[in-house]
Parts: structure tokens; sequence; C-alpha cells
């Protein structure tokens, strides 16, 4: 058999099964979901059993996984910025005074712009840069400032994520299932990608907000809190930002 | 019952919002509380949320939006490259010799350079950090030094470019589409980002000018509170204008380019803020890269863009795809060409050492943040409404509104009250992106005019910042005041500024052509 008639052999079956694969791929992010789920219940777990070492260290661990994550993910996308900047300037230059537009790199901006917000966003919850209302909470005791934290997650920030995560599945799986592209014929055929950026911009709010409930718990139960990255707030304690 | 739950449903927001959680979640994980509730009594359908992604993906892909993050991280660059600081000081030396100069300096400088990040804390903090300390060393007032410098960090917010525009003009924008489609409004049109940067203009430099004429009455009347300070012996005063113009001018040129192209139709808001954007690498290499090829480079960049723009001004037709050359074209193009080539090396060559020290990466940093907190807020109240649509609260607040006493004016005086209120704890952003969709399609409905209802909004808001005792403007400002400026001082000194603000709210009310008669003007 040679090597011509063999790939188009697979790509036949690639074509053949690409829906299913792909739903198969969903059906197994969610199993991944279900179990990883109780997880989500450590900060509560360790608010009642503060004292055992492995609860201790395997939350640290997490703690640190997450935060790195997040920051790595957020030093990365920053770039992406200034990126966004030359490409519109270009763009606008290229189409007012040469009357030549490339849909590709004109779409390409919308790319940038959905990464950073959505790639984004976990880095700067880290960084404690999404506002709060802080008439009261300025006032706050370290701890009330915990309380605060370890609530709001569980009864605000989880239920919304993953109500968002729970109805993006059709939305998302209809999107690759076709492989949707630009509506116009010579745009970007990733629109797809880009709708996936919704479900990943969930989860990582929802282990973003872990790594925090967990502090919140370590806090509450009178312990110090693990090293984190730079930029990043010194959470609950009496000075709020310290670079 | 459905009624209750919405009402109930915002009031819980509100005290959420207390408690001090992430505004963005409280919102949202509210009213899904009450959309669980709403599903027990059997008030709320559960199918609408499945529409959620569906409104979340657009919100992170409509161009206009993407104003936002290139308008940020054009004014974090140009705070990055210590601008205001330098002009604060050329300024301050320069109008020394008048009577409360250096005040006007501050609310000028606070007037050009608020423009672009339009966050009130960051450019209260900025401005607090930068003039309080030069204002009393020099024997100003603390009272009136503190009042200006709040006044003139809320500035930011209504004089255009500014991001709270961008996001005001784009919700005015669909409330005005949902207003024809769904109250019947007769009119036709479209309302854009542009006509509100346009309609703000104006109010927003009789705002600046009026501050400035209460700076100097006041310093006439009691020169103690601003005394002036005389040009150092033996200086000429042209080396003080030298400084002024060396450190004004870019900024100037800058801003102008930017409203400009967006004002005249050349380039839409988006664009225009990419330029900006661009423009403001080119002045912070300039000014703070710390190897001469770099300066150059940001020199020859800037000049080759503005050259190459001034040679399509002249009208010459340099598009590719054309079939009538003539010899003038060709030659404008190949120069055209060149100077693209400088530009694009340039602005290359004097990214380099802003990358290598970091500025660029900090830079970015910081506007990703501003970014992601204004953009999950834009969800997390997506959700909040679309679940406050669900329990009919729309329509809810469309009655009480038409209830109002007396009319269309009892509305809008209702509608303003609330915004007003809601300023003292909540930022711009949520209130346009909670408030807005929700009271401006009935106003609308009764025939206001879209940009005089978004302008007296910001100003309103504005005003809101700088009330005491919880205005937003002057927290900022006490966190970062020296202990001589006293909390009453710093009341006593914003309440004329109060005064000068709603004279002009009323004086927008009294005569909308102030707001309206500019974009009118650049629409045709």
């Amino acid at each position: 058999m040679d090597a011509i008639s063999a790939r188009g052999k697979q790509r036949s079956i690639n074509k053949m099964s690409a829906g299913d694969i792909i739903a198969n791929l969903g059906t197994a992010f969610q199993a991944i979901g279900w179990v990883f789920l109780p997880v989500l219940a450590l900060p509560l777990i360790y608010l009642l059993l503060p004292n055992i070492k492995g609860l201790q260290s395997v939350s640290k661990a997490i703690i640190q996984t997450i935060d790195s994550l997040s920051f790595a993910l957020g030093e990365v996308t920053k770039w992406l910025i200034p990126l966004l900047v030359l490409t519109v300037a270009f763009t606008v230059f290229a189409l007012s005074i040469f009357g030549q537009s490339w849909t590709k790199l004109f779409e390409s901006a919308d790319y940038l712009h959905a990464s950073v917000i959505m790639l984004g966003a976990a880095a700067t919850f880290l960084a404690g840069q999404h506002v709060r209302v802080d008439v009261f909470h300025t006032h706050m005791s370290a701890k009330a400032r915990a309380l605060v934290d370890l609530m709001g997650y569980f009864a605000l920030l989880v239920p919304v994520c993953l109500i968002i995560l729970w109805n993006s599945q059709s939305f998302v799986s209809f999107a690759w299932r076709i492989f949707e592209g630009s509506a116009e014929s010579d745009g970007i055929r990733g629109e797809y990608l880009l709708k996936t950026l919704i479900p990943i911009f969930s989860v990582m709010m929802i282990l973003q907000g872990l790594a925090i409930a967990l502090r919140a718990a370590m806090c509450l139960s009178g312990q110090a809190r693990p090293e984190r990255p730079p930029h990043t707030p010194q959470f609950f304690a009496p000075q709020e930002l310290d670079q | 019952m459905a009624d209750i739950l919405a009402i109930a449903m915002f009031a819980f927001a509100c005290l959420g919002l207390m408690g001090g959680y992430n505004v963005a979640f409280t919102l949202s994980g509210v009213s899904l509380i009450f959309a669980a509730l709403g599903v027990a009594t059997g008030t709320f359908e559960p199918d609408f949320l499945l529409s959620l992604p569906g409104r979340i993906y657009p919100l992170i892909t409509r161009e206009i939006l993407m104003a936002v993050p290139l308008f940020v991280f054009m004014g974090v660059m140009l705070e990055k490259s210590r601008i205001a600081e330098d002009l604060l000081e050329s300024m301050g030396d320069l109008f020394g010799p008048l009577k409360g100069g250096l005040g006007i300096s501050v609310v000028l400088v606070g007037a050009l350079l608020a423009a672009s990040t339009g966050i009130v804390g960051a450019t209260v903090v900025t401005m607090g950090l930068l003039s309080l300390p030069t204002m009393l060393k020099r024997d100003y007032a603390p009272s009136l030094a503190s009042g200006s410098i709040a006044a003139s960090g809320t500035l930011g917010q209504i004089i255009p470019p500014s991001i709270v525009l961008v996001i005001l003009g784009d919700q005015m924008s669909n409330a005005y589409q949902e207003a024809q489609r769904s109250y019947g409004l007769e009119a036709t049109g479209v309302v854009s980002v542009g006509d509100l940067f346009a309609g703000a203009l104006l109010p927003g430099l009789i705002l600046v000018a009026l501050y400035a004429i209460y700076i100097s009455i006041t310093a006439y009347l009691k020169p103690a509170m601003a005394p002036a300070q005389d040009w150092p012996e033996g200086v000429s005063p042209w080396v003080f204008i030298r400084k002024t113009m060396a450190a004004m001018l870019p900024p100037i040129l800058l801003i102008i380019a930017v409203l400009g192209s967006i004002l005249s139709g050349y380039a839409t808001p988006t664009r225009g803020a990419a330029l900006g954007a661009l423009g403001a690498i080119l002045l912070a290499a300039y000014r703070i890269a710390p190897t001469a090829i770099g300066r150059r480079a940001a020199l020859f960049a800037a000049l080759g863009l503005l050259l190459l723009v001034v040679i399509d001004l002249t009208g010459v037709d340099m598009r590719f795809d054309q079939n009538d050359w003539t010899g003038k074209e060709r030659v404008a193009v190949s120069l055209a060409l060149g100077l693209a080539g400088i530009a694009i090396i340039g602005t290359g060559l004097s990214m380099l050492p802003l990358i290598k020290n970091k500025q660029l990466g900090d830079v970015s940093r910081t506007t990703m943040h501003i970014t992601c907190m204004v953009f999950v807020i834009l969800i997390g109240a997506t959700i909040f409404s679309l679940i406050f649509r669900g329990f009919g609260g729309d329509d809810l607040v469309g009655r009480l509104l038409e209830a109002a006493p007396g009319g269309k004016w009892g509305a809008l005086a209702l509608v303003m009250l609330v915004m007003f209120i809601l300023g003292f704890f909540l930022d711009f952003i949520e209130i346009t992106f909670v408030v807005v969709p929700l009271v401006a399609p009935p106003l609308l409905a009764t025939g206001m005019d879209p940009i005089w209802l978004g302008v007296l909004m910001a100003l309103n808001l504005q005003t809101s910042f700088l009330t005491p005792p919880f205005g937003f403007a002057l927290f900022y400002l006490r966190g970062v005041a020296p202990p001589e400026v006293t909390t009453m001082a710093l009341y006593r000194g914003v309440l004329p500024f109060i005064l000068i603000q709603i004279f002009v709210i009323v004086l927008v009310i009294m005569m909308p052509g102030i707001a309206t008669k500019l974009p009118a003007v650049m629409l045709n």
C-alpha cells in the first residue's frame, strides 16, 4: 500500500468520525469535571480539620500549582496586548492609505482581544485586581475578609462559573462539530477555538478561586499562607499590596 | 411574584456588594440565587440561562469594545513615561507667578492626561501623589489643593477619549436600538461611540474652563489660599516656556491626533485607540528608552508615520488596486512605502529597549488587569440583566418610570437620582452595565436625544464621585493625602467644584445644543 492512498484512507476515517471523536472528547471532559468536583470542597474540609499535616501539604501544593498556572498564563497572555496594538494600527494604515485589507489579519485582532480577556482573567483574580466595593471591606479584619472570600467563592463564584460551563456545552460542541469559522469566506476558520475560550475561562476562575478560598480557610484557621508569585497581593493581610 | 423577586434581587445585589466580594461575581451570583428561587416558585424559566454563552461571546468579540484595552494601554503607557510629572513641574514653574497658577496647571494636566484611562481611582491616586505635596509645599490651602485634585482626577471620565465613554456609548447605542425595536420609538438612525465623544467634548471643556476660572477667582480674592511664586532670579521665562512646550506638545499632539481621527470619521474609535496606543509606545520609547538608538528609532518612526498621514491627507490616491496610475501617484506611493518601512523598523527598534527593561511587560500586565476587570464585570452584569429580564424586570422599570410624577422629566430626575446614589459605592463601569440597559430604552422612547442623555449621565456620575461623604474620588485621595490635609478640608475643598458640576448639568439640560450640536456637525 503506498503512502498516498494510506493518507487518503486516514483522512476519510477522520472525516467520518470527527463528530464522534469530539462528542467522546466532550464526554471525557465532563467525566473529568465530575471527578474533580469534590476537590472544590477542600477549603471546607480544611476549615473542619485544619491541623492534619497531610491536608496541609496537599492544600499548599494545590495553591502553588494553581497560582503558578494562572500566573504563567497571565504572563504569556499579556504580550498579546502589544501585539493587538500593532495589529490594529497596521491594518488602519494599510487600509486607509494603501487600500489594502486582509480579512485574516483584521479578524486576528478579535482573537487577540478575546484571548486577553478570557485567559488573563484568572491572573487578574490572582493579582487581586477585580474590583470590590471597599466602603466596608477596607475596615474589616483579616479574618472577616477571609470569610467574605470563602463564602463568596461557594455562594457566588462557583455557581456562576458552573452555570456558564454547563450551558456552554452545546454552544461549544456545536461549533466544534462543524469546525465553525468566520462568516467571511476568507476569514479565519477558528471560531470554534474562540468559543472554547468561554469554558476555559470558567474553569480557570473556579481553579483560581479555589486557591484563594483555600488561603481563606488557612487564614481562618490562624495559619500562614504559602508563598505567592510576584505582583500579587498578600491575601488577607492588613496591607493589601506590597510590591 | 416575579415583580417582587426582581425588586428583591436588585436590593440583595446592592446589599451583597457591600460585603466586598468581587463585584462581577456578586452581581451574577446573587441573581443566580434568585433565579433558583424563581425556578422553585415557577416564575422563572431555567431554559432562559441556556443563552448565557451566546451572550458572553459577543461581548468578547465586539469590535467597538476592543477600544477598551487599546485606550487603557495608551493611558498606562503615558503614565509610565512620566509625562504627567514633567508636565506638572514645568507648567507649575511657568504659571508660578500667576495667582493660582499651580492649581490651574493641575486642572489642565488632569484634563489632558486623565483622558485615556478613565478609571477614577487610578487617576485620582496618580494626581494626588504627584501634585498634592507640591501644592502644599507652595503654601496652597489644603482645601483648595485637595479639591482641585479630586475634581481634575474625575475629569478623565467626561473628556474624550475615555474608556467610560466607550462603554457608555456602546450601551447607549444598544439602548437606542432597543427603544426603536421594543418601545415603538419612531426615530431611525444609530448613535455611536464617536457621537458620544463629540457630545462630551464641549461640556468637558466647559468644566475645565470653569474649574480654572474658579481657582483664579479664589486666588485673587484670597491670595493666601493660592499664593503666586516668582520665577527664580536671572532665569529667562523662555526657559520655562520651552520646557513646558517640550513636555506638553507630544501628548497634546497625540490626543489631538486620536480625537481628530475619531471625530472626523477618519477612523473608528477602536482604530483611533490603536493609533493612540502606538503613539504612546513611541512617545514612551522616546522619553525613557535607555539607549540612544531606541530614542532615535522612536523619533524616526513617529516622523515617518506623521509624514505618511500628511501625504495621505493631500488626497493622492495611493491604493494598490487601481488601474490609472499617474506619475505623481507612483512617486507618492513609493515615498509612502519607504516611510511605512521606516515606521515599521523604527517601531520595532524602539520597542526592543522597552521590552528589555521590562517596561512594556509591566504596562501590558497592568493593561491586562484593567481590561479583564472591566470585561469580567461586563459578563457579570450581563448575567444579572439576563435574569432580571427573565423576571420581567425591564417591564417593571419601564412601568415605574412611566408612573413617575412629572412625566418624562420626572422619570429622568428619578434615574439621575438613583445613578447618583449608586455612584457612591459603584464605579462607572458597573453602573453603566447594569443601569443603562434597563433605564435608557424607556427614557429614549420618550424622544430624548441619546447623546444628550449619555452626556448627562456621565456628568451626573462624575459629580457623584466627588460628593462627600461617599464619593469615590475622595476616598482615593484621602488614601494618598498627607495627614495635614484633614478630611473636613477635603470636603470643604470639593464643595465649590460640586457646585460647578451642578451648574454645568443644569446648563446642558437648559441648552441641549452644548451636547448635541457638535455630533450633528460631525455627522455631516
